[in-house]
């Protein structure tokens, strides 16, 4: 009964794909692509963490900002999700609280509480390991000195300071190079793995809203999902593009990839306003075109599967082992 | 108008106050210069429908705080302030780092809505300047790979060990 339960609420969370809180940590805020899905992600199992227990837990400090990120860019839709997960604590635990001033927690007790609970919470049910995007902080804190700096005219004093040294800097950038081969790698493996989970989930959910065929909202919910999946699909293309750049992948693999996200596009435009506005009136046709429209977007999705992971490289480094999804 | 105006004084600014010192580290003085001026935000955004009026810092803030700390009751004042579909009161973010994001947000709030407020309330909002290029965050994936400021940094730091290594 328990396991129906969590996954409903698993359901219900995963409804809302995020887009908006993503575009506004990646727009506003100013953080990349990758670590705004990641903190996503993250936060959906933190949702997921308050609806099962039934208790405030502190949240990572990206897990925070997207929880605030959240209210404020779908203040609606969080409020009815939070009705649905958390029902007789809703007005409990459905209040963000500010939990961190510059990104340090303002509580020593949140800040104990964070690492012995909300850790071993995010190991025990996600296996998961919860980590701040220390890289990112150190970056942040760093371009937020230089920002500020630049506002108040010492800009003058580095530019005397960096021109001498443009041969150091010549130096230093081979050096980064190098680094950066390396992180192209991981990264791509871990947008990858992204996408690989993200078919999981879906196959998940499409399993159990199939149980029930006179569910009304099974298109909607494909839809959604299809959404979901494509906006990790471009996450992907841009990191290809990036690794492209390195020299890591040929130029016909990287045309062949673009051309597929085009015809992936075009499929869920051309089915969008039907699964928005289903019409059920008649059942006959419905139940036609329904089945065309998933028997197009499962093939799809197949030839997809078929190219992210059969996929060939240049450079050997980079291995993509995923064996891929089984819808 | 009127009884826009009377909506919105009676928003019960507390719990707004409270999240500003806690959450976001202003005084109280701040705090309540904030929610005053967003009460006062809120009725030129009504007021004014058709125009772009983006928010000053603080107002910005209050702004926040009344949606995370009162959500409930935001949506409900939404509901009699505007119609169902209208995306009037929808937040939306107009700082980084305290200043503006983009240069046209900041010429729209020099040119429209500090004259609104002034004509409206008789008060100056302060003047707050736009993010300059240098420190925007360009690549969109891997935002280490092109940054010039990396190299900055290194070329300083190289400097100040070659001076340290020479005065020697």
């Amino acid at each position: 009964m328990d396991k129906v339960r969590w996954e409903y609420y698993r359901n219900v969370i995963n409804v809302d794909d995020m887009a908006d809180v993503m575009d506004y940590l990646h727009q506003k805020k100013g953080w990349s692509l990758h670590d705004a899905s990641v903190a996503c992600h993250q936060y959906k199992n933190y949702l997921f963490l308050l609806a099962k227990y039934k208790k405030v837990i502190p949240p990572s400090y990206e897990i925070s900002q997207a929880w605030r990120a959240h209210i404020l860019t779908e203040p609606k839709d969080y409020q009815e999700m939070c009705k649905e997960i958390y029902r007789e604590k809703y007005n409990e635990l459905s209040v963000y609280k500010p939990f961190y001033q510059d990104r340090k927690f303002i509580s020593k007790r949140d800040e104990e509480n964070f690492e012995n609970i909300t850790v071993d919470l995010f190991e025990k049910e996600f296996n998961l390991q919860i980590y701040e995007f220390s890289h990112q902080g150190a970056w942040s804190w760093f371009i937020d000195k230089m920002t500020g700096m630049f506002h108040h005219g010492i800009n003058k004093i580095i530019f005397t300071v960096a021109v001498p040294f443009a041969i150091v800097m010549y130096a230093g950038s081979v050096i980064k190079n190098n680094e950066l081969l390396a992180q192209t790698s991981e990264k791509l493996q871990i947008q990858v793995d992204r996408v690989s989970h993200q078919y999981e989930d879906r196959a998940k959910i499409c399993k159990y809203t199939e149980s029930d065929k006179r569910n009304p909202n099974y298109l909607i919910q494909l839809y959604d999902f299809n959404k979901i999946l494509y906006q990790y699909l471009n996450d992907l293309i841009t990191s290809y593009d990036y690794a492209y750049q390195q020299g890591l992948i040929t130029d016909e693999l990287l045309q062949e990839m673009h051309n597929f996200i085009k015809k992936y596009d075009v499929l869920i435009n051309k089915y969008e306003p039907y699964m928005c506005n289903a019409p059920y009136e008649d059942p006959e046709t419905a139940k036609k075109e329904r089945g065309d429209m998933i028997a197009n977007i499962r093939k799809s999705e197949e030839d997809l599967q078929q190219k992210f992971f059969g996929i060939k490289v240049k450079n050997t480094h980079i291995s993509f082992t995923p064996e891929g999804p089984t819808l | 108008m009127e009884k826009i105006k009377k909506i919105i004084d009676s928003i019960n600014m507390d719990k707004i106050i409270s999240y500003l010192q806690e959450g976001e580290g202003l005084t109280y003085a701040e705090a309540v210069t904030g929610s005053e001026q967003y009460k006062n935000y809120l009725y030129l955004l009504i007021k004014y429908e058709s125009e772009e009026i983006p928010p000053s810092y603080l107002i910005q803030k209050a702004w926040e705080a009344h949606i995370i700390s009162c959500l409930d009751e935001y949506i409900k004042l939404k509901k009699h302030l505007v119609e169902e579909n209208s995306d009037r009161l929808d937040y939306k973010e107009y700082f980084r780092h305290k200043k503006f994001i983009t240069k046209t947000s900041h010429d729209i709030y020099e040119e429209i809505t500090k004259k609104l407020y002034l004509n409206e309330f008789g008060e100056k909002l302060p003047t707050i300047p736009y993010l300059s290029v240098v420190g925007k965050y360009k690549t969109p994936v891997l935002r280490t790979t092109k940054s010039l400021s990396y190299y900055f940094f290194l070329a300083a730091l190289t400097a100040v060990i070659i001076i340290l290594i020479f005065k020697r």
